[in-house]
């Protein structure tokens, strides 16, 4: 895990970015640590125990990386290419992703709680027991991917394809779903309501 | 400080190793059924086992504990006395201890069960059944609910927005998620405080 240092500036509580002793939020030059956050993940294949959380990241090819208990929670992330990454406990909540490629990517025990994401393409991914709750989708696709155990939860959905998903114990109990297509995914083996829980 | 997790068939709990990168010993929350999978997972990651924690007694989270204890010297923390045969390091509200070198704070949290206890290290939050993403934890009745709501609320929910929810079944959260997005806080006061 990321060392949970907090931010100098007193009275704040949140995280220092790692190598910094400083949050996002009171870094002097967000986008110069931004850019050498960037170059830090570009440099290794497997990348562990990074928080760069609020920090804002565009144009950036980061295809095939592995990435361990990282942190890009509210961070703003715009044309990143993720395609066939590797996440394990990694956390993307409240993130503002624009045109990314999470495609082909294997992410498992991730949240993305409250992430809005545009034109985002999930397609042909392993998302075994993430945490997708109160995200808003617009022109974004999760087609041919594994949602097993994962939570779509107070969820808005907007022209948003799910087209042959595995949706097995996965939660959708969404609260607004706009030309939103389940097409040929096993929706009868989703929990739908919690008056199916178990646990 | 490591984090790792393991999804137990056995009930599809999970079950969380926290490493101290230092002293290379290491705390089991949770410990569900023992298997060779299970097994395999501590012994890959290079730690030894040398205390549980026990959110709650229930046997989706404890059926491994004899078998784990016959192959690791652990201390066993929980809030009963005994679970089983296996004797406890009974542990209460606000208690703060050091397992494995690695500051552990108690926080109790009755409602699914009465013996639910919230384990606090650092910013990471094991809340057992207490609190699953999106979902508050089962109860059998209505007081048991408002009880287990009071307590969340006073207790987990007042956390910073960014320690990470790790709890019993399910993926991951964080405060900040839960309090806007839990289905168990839907019914929400004109000051934004839960309504039980």
């Amino acid at each position: 895990m990321y060392d949970f240092i907090r931010c100098e500036v007193p009275d704040c509580r949140a995280t220092a970015l790692t190598g910094y002793s400083f949050c996002a939020d009171h870094c002097h030059d967000p986008s110069a640590v931004a850019a050498s956050m960037a170059a830090l993940i570009r440099s290794s294949s497997s990348v562990r125990s990074v928080n760069a959380s609020g920090l804002r990241f565009e144009g950036l090819d980061l295809s095939g990386k592995s990435f361990y208990a990282c942190s890009f929670s509210g961070t703003v992330l715009k044309n990143v290419a993720f395609t066939g990454c590797t996440f394990r406990m990694c956390f993307f909540d409240f993130c503002s992703a624009d045109s990314c490629d999470f495609s082909g990517i294997d992410a498992q025990f991730c949240s993305f709680a409250g992430a809005r994401f545009l034109n985002i393409s999930f397609e042909r991914s392993e998302l075994v027991h993430n945490n997708f709750d109160g995200v808003r989708t617009n022109d974004s696709t999760f087609n041919n991917s594994d949602l097993y155990n994962s939570r779509f939860i107070q969820s808005e959905f907007e022209k948003t394809d799910f087209v042959d998903c595995n949706l097995k114990r996965a939660f959708i109990i969404p609260s607004k779903e706009i030309d939103v297509s389940w097409r040929l995914s096993n929706t009868q083996e989703a929990i739908l309501g919690v008056d199916r829980l178990e646990e | 400080m490591t984090v790792f997790f393991h999804y137990s068939l056995y009930g599809f709990a999970n079950v969380y190793l926290v490493g101290n990168d230092e002293t290379r010993e290491a705390v089991v929350v949770d410990p569900a059924a023992f298997t060779i999978g299970l097994l395999d997972f501590i012994e890959g990651k290079g730690y030894t086992p040398k205390a549980v924690l026990v959110t709650h007694s229930h046997a989706h989270h404890v059926d491994g504990l004899r078998t784990l204890l016959r192959i690791y010297d652990a201390e066993v923390y929980s809030s009963n006395a005994m679970i089983g045969e296996v004797k406890c390091r009974t542990v209460r509200d606000a208690e703060r201890f050091v397992a494995c070198g690695l500051e552990v704070e108690a926080l109790s949290v009755p409602g699914h069960s009465p013996d639910s206890i919230v384990y606090r290290i650092e910013k990471l939050l094991f809340t057992g059944d207490a609190l699953h993403a999106g979902l508050v934890g089962k109860t059998a009745s209505q007081y048991g609910s408002r009880l287990l709501k009071e307590q969340l609320s006073r207790k987990v929910l007042n956390q910073d927005d960014d320690c990470i929810v790790l709890p019993g079944h399910g993926p991951p959260s964080t405060i900040g998620a839960e309090k806007l997005y839990n289905l168990g806080w839907r019914a929400v006061r004109a000051d934004g405080t839960p309504r039980y």
